[in-house]
């Protein structure tokens, strides 16, 4: 999961936060239902007391105890149950089941006629729950004795009970906090879901597959995909309204130029400087315009097919240079695409192709692939070519390889232009058919 | 030859027809778009200028209907818009050829001139019909290695002949050819020409460059220059 991914975060927390939470509630009800055992000990054992008390009777200073206890543990050996009275912390009975045991020094009690304690203690080497009570016994002859019951149970069975308690409570909270973890993951899936959508409809947009964002967005996120739309139509409608002034300027002082070029020319002064000074002025406009109208911006590009648009030029070229009787062949695959503005396309294609159609004797080639590292376009002619030297002077901003055909060499600066905005490469090489190889390579963005 | 301008800035039509007349050319223009269509649908012409920008009807909706009608000859589009969408779309519509403003009035008149000499299916702006060589780029002709002189009109019915050698060509169509749609047509005036061309190509008789074909018109008898 990256680094900083929000359900990443959520989750992380959530992980570090439930343990606590889940083990602070185990602890407390642990406590809980352990108190509530020795609780329930201590009720046992004073149930124990009242029995043995039932069955003692006092004759001539000597405790007489019923064999026949209505609790049989006090009279099987070991039985983990053993009852004694004391009277001045003497003990004067022991209980059948403590036999086989070593009777313990009873600590003198403090505790007073009707006082009871409950405490653990540990008794022939384990611990064990002790529930003492002290009566005044009055004897046969009206003598008062101060006779204290205890009563003795092994800790096992509570423990053993506390154990699976423990056991239950635990794999009830790790269910718990699975399943809590797991909703939880569930739930920032379902909520974070919006803003999923929202990265695919950007991805989207950017790629030309969808105008604008979707408006079936949660509440929350409806601002800001608004101020988006927004924002994406402002920037297209900025993009389109510089692009039509720059366009209409420079359309519009077209025709005044033509008509100054026609004056000179029908005229025939011969001012160089005029001359001059209209050629630089033609050259700026066209240079500013073309410019212009190739800055498109590069959010929502269409993947273009590439194909339509090679076979729309070379049939326009072939009539425009009919007299050349040139041989054109296109060899790209229908499904070859460029993520390019259509209008940028053929703006380059136009411009390469009509250098290969101007500058080629009888052949030029176009061709193209697209694979894992992006998109290629070759185009080839069997003209003069171009030397290593002038091949590195081309990639300079309006230089020309001749100055004897017609042109500005601002078709190639548009060309380097739109490879420069699109981040793309021109490479211009030696052709196989002897002329000039000019490649355009668009590398794959990384998304 | 007669050719169309179809162009809406007063002071370049005007600079077009000066121009282009001073060529040799009959040339109507006008600056509306249902106009050119009407005289491109109307008149014989040999070749159109026709500007993209235009009111009332576009120059690429012009050159369609133009060729809807089997109007099939050659037309320049003459344009301030430089981008290839424009260029191709004009090509696409019937268009032969382009020119972006700011034009040089020598290009255009090369490019017109290619663009005439392609329609008869000539390659090489010299023509060269054995005896007689015509340079349609210079506008001059060459019978057997000598130049003759000849004046615009007969140039241009040369041409008109030359550039439909086999055809035969009716005096009102010359005639259509070679003036303006206002010109009043008197085709004695054809006669006349066809006379002095075959005094100055053939002052001998033994060429025989233009034949009349009793109640039809001329036709260039000499043999197409191979492409």
């Amino acid at each position: 999961m990256p680094r900083n991914s929000l359900v990443a975060r959520l989750l992380t927390a959530s992980v570090l936060v439930l343990p606590l939470f889940l083990g602070l509630t185990g602890y407390y009800l642990n406590k809980a239902f352990e108190s509530s055992l020795r609780t329930s000990e201590a009720e046992k054992l004073k149930t124990q007391i009242y029995l043995l008390l039932a069955a003692t009777e006092l004759s001539d200073n000597n405790i007489l105890v019923e064999n026949n206890l209505p609790e049989p543990r006090f009279t099987q050996l070991d039985s983990g149950l053993y009852g004694y009275i004391l009277i001045n912390n003497k003990v004067q009975w022991k209980s059948p089941s403590s036999s086989l045991r070593k009777t313990p020094s009873f600590a003198s009690s403090s505790l007073t006629s009707g006082e009871s304690s409950f405490h653990r203690t540990l008794f022939n080497n384990s611990y064990h729950f002790a529930y003492s009570y002290t009566v005044i016994w009055e004897d046969d002859f009206g003598n008062e004795n101060p006779l204290t019951f205890k009563v003795l149970h092994t800790e096992q069975p509570l423990l053993k009970e506390l154990a699976t308690y423990q056991a239950t409570l635990f794999q009830g909270l790790g269910l718990v906090a699975l399943l809590l973890i797991a909703t939880q993951y569930l739930v920032m899936r379902w909520g974070l879901k919006p803003l999923r959508k929202l990265a695919v409809d950007v991805k989207n947009v950017e790629s030309g597959k969808q105008d604008k964002l979707a408006d079936s967005y949660p509440k929350e996120i409806l601002p800001l995909t608004n101020n988006l739309n927004h924002l994406i139509l402002n920037e297209r409608n900025q993009s389109e309204r510089y692009q039509n002034t720059l366009a209409d300027l420079a359309h519009s002082l077209k025709t005044p130029l033509a008509v100054l070029k026609g004056a000179q020319d029908n005229l025939g002064f011969n001012q160089d400087v005029v001359q001059e000074q209209l050629g630089r002025m033609d050259e700026i406009i066209t240079h500013q315009l073309k410019r212009a109208s190739t800055q498109h911006s590069l959010f929502g590009i269409k993947p273009i097919a590439i194909e339509p648009i090679a076979k729309r030029l070379t049939n326009a070229l072939s009539k425009v240079y009919m007299d050349k009787q040139i041989n054109a062949t296109i060899s790209i695959p229908a499904d070859t695409v460029i993520p390019m503005h259509e209008s940028d396309v053929m703006e380059l294609l136009g411009n390469l192709l009509d250098n290969a159609f101007k500058y080629g004797c009888k052949e030029v080639h176009i061709s193209a692939q697209t694979s894992d590292k992006g998109t290629q376009i070759c185009i080839d002619d069997d003209g003069a070519g171009f030397s290593k030297q002038q091949a590195g002077k081309l990639k300079q901003r309006g230089v020309r390889a001749d100055e004897v055909k017609p042109g500005q060499g601002i078709g190639l600066a548009v060309t380097l232009d739109i490879t420069n905005n699109y981040l793309g490469r021109l490479d211009f090489k030696t052709s196989e058919l002897g002329g000039a190889k000019v490649v355009y390579t668009m590398q794959r963005k990384n998304t | 030859m007669r050719l169309l301008v179809v162009e809406d800035e007063p002071s370049l039509n005007e600079q077009l027809v000066t121009s282009m007349t001073k060529e040799g050319f009959a040339v109507d223009a006008t600056l509306d778009g249902k106009e050119g269509l009407f005289l491109g649908s109307e008149y014989p012409y040999d070749v159109a200028i026709i500007d993209l920008g235009l009111p009332s009807l576009n120059g690429v909706d012009l050159i369609k209907e133009l060729r809807q009608q089997n109007k099939d000859f050659p037309i320049l589009i003459l344009t301030a818009r430089e981008n290839w969408q424009d260029k191709v779309e004009g090509l696409e519509a019937g268009a032969d050829d382009y020119l972006t403003k700011p034009f040089h009035q020598e290009e255009l008149k090369a490019r017109i001139n290619a663009l005439i000499r392609r329609n008869a299916g000539h390659a090489s702006p010299k023509l060269d019909f054995g005896p007689i060589a015509i340079n349609t780029s210079a506008k001059s002709v060459i019978v057997n290695n000598t130049p003759v002189e000849l004046t615009s009109y007969e140039y241009n019915a040369l041409e008109l002949l030359a550039m439909n050698t086999g055809k035969v060509l009716s005096k009102a169509q010359i005639t259509e050819h070679l003036y303006e749609q206002d010109f009043d047509r008197d085709s004695n005036v054809i006669e006349v020409f066809i006379g002095r061309l075959r005094r100055k190509l053939d002052p001998e008789g033994t060429i025989k460059p233009i034949a009349t074909v009793r109640g039809q018109g001329y036709r260039f008898t000499l043999d197409k220059p191979e492409c």
